[in-house]
């Protein structure tokens, strides 16, 4: 049979065979996996530029300028629910793929890491005053801490700015590692397995 | 070449300045179609801060009424809340109305009708109003309803927006040129690597 497979291929098929889902998506699929999850977060910005283009080039009132997606289902603007749910999935996404990163990409994934942990927590400050029924402050409206100082929408922007860049920063240095950083990586984003099997 | 290394296309570095030139061209587009260039943009801006209570319990027939906005110059929502006076019983009037004028008297009182939000306790009644320059306005908040009503009225300052206005629309542009030039300067470190090897 020419379809033998060696040793060494065998043992790697078992190595992988029994990793975990989180070292799987860490190491071989953590191209693929990031790739995905960009693509969840430039979908989110999207929005908000559909949004902003709304308000200030087509001059809709702030109420009706809903994106896209809030046009057929007005409820994912309107409501905290669909603002806690990605600001959730932003956190879930920069934790579970934080191990694929080393060195200062890693650094820097945690730094955006630890400031999306906040907007998170402003997040379920809005999401608990909804639950609850009452607003911080005897607000008519749901508050979060910053909005205290910055109005809401360039807030929000703000807080998706200060996450995004050391994300990109993150992003910049794991693709272009250090040669003792790509030494250490263990997924395909740098390109140095499929290098070394070539 | 492995499949794999044929990623991403060869001439990537053309089409990224494309794509770049392609976004500073929307970005000046924008701008400039919002009026951002030509004049003032704060007719079209709206106050979205966090609204601040600029009348405290007042007492306006059977209720104590607070006011609540963001005294921001453009378009924005003024809120009225209304609980019981003296521990009695909540009725919810029939009609809440607010008046906004310039105490200067440059322009007649535009008088809204404000709708009521779904509440607990008390009532929460919203309203649209515009201050169209930064200075001190009349308030003046009109109550009917079964259980009695009366006005209550005050001044508020507006105060200029600060807002970015349409430069969020190139702050929103950023993100993707960033994710290009990552995905570019990756693209020329891939093909070195491939080079090299």
């Amino acid at each position: 049979m020419t379809t033998a497979q060696s040793p060494v291929a065998i043992s790697n098929h078992v190595a992988l065979t029994e990793q975990s889902f989180l070292a799987r998506l860490n190491g071989p699929w953590h191209e693929r996996g990031l790739q995905i999850f960009m693509g969840i977060v430039l979908a989110h910005w999207a929005e908000h530029l559909a949004q902003a283009y709304q308000v200030y080039v087509l001059h809709w009132p702030m109420t009706q300028a809903r994106g896209v997606l809030g046009l057929w289902f007005p409820w994912l603007v309107t409501s905290e629910a669909m603002h806690y749910g990605y600001a959730l999935i932003m956190l879930v996404g920069l934790w579970i793929l934080r191990r694929g990163f080393v060195g200062s990409s890693y650094t820097w994934w945690m730094v955006a890491f630890w400031i999306q942990f906040w907007h998170h927590i402003e997040h379920a400050l809005l999401q608990g005053q909804v639950i609850v029924g009452r607003n911080l402050f005897d607000s008519p409206v749901a508050m979060s801490l910053a909005q205290l100082v910055i109005p809401r929408l360039e807030l929000h922007l703000i807080y998706n700015t200060i996450v995004f860049v050391p994300m990109v920063i993150a992003m910049y240095r794991h693709l272009i590692p250090t040669e003792s950083e790509r030494a250490r990586m263990g997924c395909t984003c740098a390109g140095q397995p499929r290098l070394a099997a070539a | 070449m492995p499949d794999n290394l044929a990623w991403p296309p060869p001439n990537v570095g053309r089409a990224l300045l494309i794509f770049g030139v392609a976004v500073a061209a929307l970005a000046v587009h924008v701008v400039h179609m919002s009026g951002a260039s030509a004049h003032s943009h704060e007719m079209m801006m709206s106050h979205r801060g966090a609204p601040s209570r600029i009348v405290r319990d007042q007492r306006v027939g059977p209720y104590l009424a607070s006011v609540w906005t963001d005294p921001e110059v453009g378009h924005g929502p003024m809120y009225v809340v209304l609980e019981a006076a003296d521990g009695r019983a909540f009725t919810p009037p029939s009609a809440v109305r607010v008046g906004v004028a310039p105490v200067s008297g440059r322009l007649p009182e535009a008088l809204h009708d404000a709708h009521a939000e779904p509440v607990r306790r008390g009532g929460r009644f919203m309203t649209d109003v515009m201050f169209d320059r930064a200075e001190r306005w009349n308030l003046r908040v009109v109550i009917d309803g079964s259980a009695g009503g009366g006005q209550l009225t005050s001044q508020v300052n507006a105060v200029p927006n600060v807002s970015p206005g349409p430069f969020v629309l190139v702050l929103s542009l950023l993100p993707f040129l960033a994710v290009g030039v990552v995905w570019w300067r990756a693209a020329v470190a891939r093909r070195r690597s491939v080079a090299l090897s």
